[in-house]
């Protein structure tokens, strides 16, 4: 009699609340749940780049940007209470030092790389003295970027520093004709450490790919130093 | 029996007001307005020489930026003794949260950062001008996570029944996010030329809260202000460029300058350090720290031959390069990785 009451009473709550099952995101809107950091290819930088040269000077436009905030989160899969997504990151210019270090990675092969701040890389905004080098201009669109940390439930945990990064790459002439057009798409991670600067390895690891992409190297006219 | 009535209502009541305790429960929450969002930037320069017409925006948000998205519950179960909740998921704004009439909203906005920051001699809303500036609303939102559950037990004793109950809750911060495809067209030539097209962000973030949709209408102006400013700074430049921006038509020197500017950007793109040098003797004639509009001017750390003249004024490419020539006799002038500037490394080594 007892336990009928409280079930009917228990039924009644049960219908009147609503009982369901969902998929809803793990993770903050738009981002992947970086599940298996273990799994993921590290990155690394080259300390000897390849020697390139070019006839062309190469302008590389500012990075433009659609991703969005927050940039990315801190996962814990191995010790947690409510959620392994214990908090998430806010970081305005990722866009920017990108910009900076694919540069560094392109002028390490050796080939002459200006950075246009200002602009895109804007054909029609190209000044005169820089429209007379008669330069490539190479325009960068981040279509997704997520800078995440991650600590694996393995035994024992590892502390992971997770980027996932998706660039649009166009090269044209100072006309507008375009050269070269691919989606690039890096999703690495590297063993957390005090102060590392991960924008900057996934900077030089985008740098280092477009260095090894033979349309890349076709439309900006390098060819191996060395080899004529 | 009457007593056992009792008990489960209890029970009940505990389960109810758990489920509302971590975040279940909608709040009341204003309307929300992008009204009113204040301009961050003041007049980039002094002298623009351009008109500039600004459409409304085309507003081209994917349909969950309208709809808005909410916390879900993940998991919900209840037994003779047990009732288990999980809710966990993304917050996204909706049209009444976010504004109803965001486009007419951001267009009277638009215009008045451009008007504050001084980019063109005049902008108006419609009608015939030198310059158009065309405007895409490609994202407008702001969004949070949230995760809770709760467990509530019950357990009948002989005398009296109990109920055991424990949640887990975490908050996390609101991030406002803006997209905006912007491109100015030239109508000098009785055409319709485009000279600049780009995607804009803005964004804001506000620490976590109880009343997260406050905290989202929060962040979403912040980020609405935030690429208001860069719009007003990347319009400013691409008119500058062709020399009819803010600061009007370059300006032209002869010979050596009696002083030049050299400036940096703080590690945060966030200040600009300005250093004013006497030309003949090298000396520091000024310094000064002020905000940085643009954060892309330039590489933080890095001291560069600035593009204006001590004056304020944007010296046209040939004058600085004839500037930074005559300088080269005594400075050390580079060119490094810039496309339109030179790097400043001291005072020349004696040969």
């Amino acid at each position: 009699m007892v336990t009928a009451a409280r079930l009917s009473v228990l039924l009644a709550a049960l219908l009147a609340t609503g009982c369901y099952w969902s998929h809803p995101p793990t993770a903050p809107h738009g981002h992947h749940a970086p599940k298996k950091a273990e799994g993921l290819p590290t990155l690394t930088v080259n300390p000897t780049p390849p020697r390139l040269r070019s006839p062309r000077v190469i302008v590389l436009g500012r990075f433009s940007t659609v991703g969005v905030q927050p940039v990315g989160s801190l996962y814990d899969y191995a010790d947690y209470e409510a959620s392994p997504l214990i908090r998430t990151y806010f970081f305005r210019h990722a866009n920017l030092e990108l910009f900076e270090h694919v540069s560094d990675a392109l002028r390490a092969t050796g080939l002459d790389v200006r950075k246009d701040y200002a602009t895109t890389g804007e054909p029609s905004l190209l000044e005169g003295p820089a429209r007379a080098l008669r330069p490539v201009i190479v325009r960068t669109r981040i279509a997704a970027l997520q800078h995440d940390q991650v600590r694996t439930d393995t035994d024992p945990p590892t502390d992971n520093e997770v980027v996932r990064l998706v660039v649009d790459v166009t090269v044209i002439e100072a006309d507008g004709t375009e050269r070269y057009s691919a989606r690039h798409a890096i999703y690495g991670r590297v063993t957390w450490q005090e102060d590392l600067d991960v924008l900057r390895l996934l900077g030089l690891e985008l740098g280092e790919r477009l260095t090894k992409d033979a349309g890349f190297l076709r439309a900006i006219e390098a060819s191996p130093r060395g080899v004529s | 029996m009457k007593r056992n009535i009792r008990d489960a209502a209890v029970t009940l009541a505990a389960a109810a007001a758990l489920t509302l305790l971590p975040g279940c429960g909608e709040e009341a929450v204003r309307v929300g307005t992008l009204r009113g969002i204040p301009a961050l930037l003041g007049p980039l320069g002094y002298a623009p020489t351009a008109s500039l017409s600004v459409s409304a925006p085309v507003d081209q948000r994917p349909q969950v930026e309208h709809a808005g998205d909410n916390i879900r519950t993940n998991l919900f179960f209840t037994t003779i003794v047990v009732t288990h909740w999980e809710r966990r998921g993304n917050y996204v704004t909706n049209d009444e949260v976010a504004s109803p009439m965001a486009g007419a909203e951001l267009h009277e906005a638009m215009i008045d950062a451009l008007r504050t920051a001084n980019v063109a001699r005049e902008v108006v809303p419609s009608g015939e001008a030198e310059f158009s500036l065309e405007t895409r609303i490609d994202h407008l939102y702001a969004t949070h996570h949230a995760v809770n559950s709760g467990t509530v037990m019950v357990m009948e004793g002989r005398r009296d029944t109990h109920a055991a109950v424990g949640s887990k809750s975490r908050q996390y911060a609101a991030y406002g996010n803006v997209v905006l495809t912007a491109k100015l067209v030239d109508h000098r030539s009785g055409g319709a030329r485009v000279i600049w097209e780009e995607q804009l962000v803005g964004t804001g973030q506000q620490p976590p809260g109880k009343n997260y949709k406050a905290a989202a209408q929060t962040a979403l102006r912040e980020a609405v202000a935030d690429a208001l400013a860069t719009l007003s700074v990347r319009v400013g430049a691409a008119l500058d460029r062709i020399q009819r921006g803010p600061t009007g038509p370059a300006y032209t020197i002869q010979g050596l300058p009696p002083v030049f500017l050299i400036e940096r950007v703080s590690r945060y793109r966030s200040f600009v350090e300005r250093v004013y040098v006497d030309t003949a003797s090298g000396h520091v004639l000024r310094h000064e720290i002020g905000p940085n509009a643009d954060p892309a001017l330039a590489r933080p750390g890095e001291w560069l031959l600035s593009r204006r003249s001590p004056e304020g004024v944007v010296l046209t490419p040939e004058a600085y390069e004839g500037y930074a020539r005559a300088l080269a006799a005594r400075y050390d002038l580079r060119t490094v990785d810039d496309l339109s500037r030179y790097h400043f490394f001291g005072v020349r080594a004696a040969p």
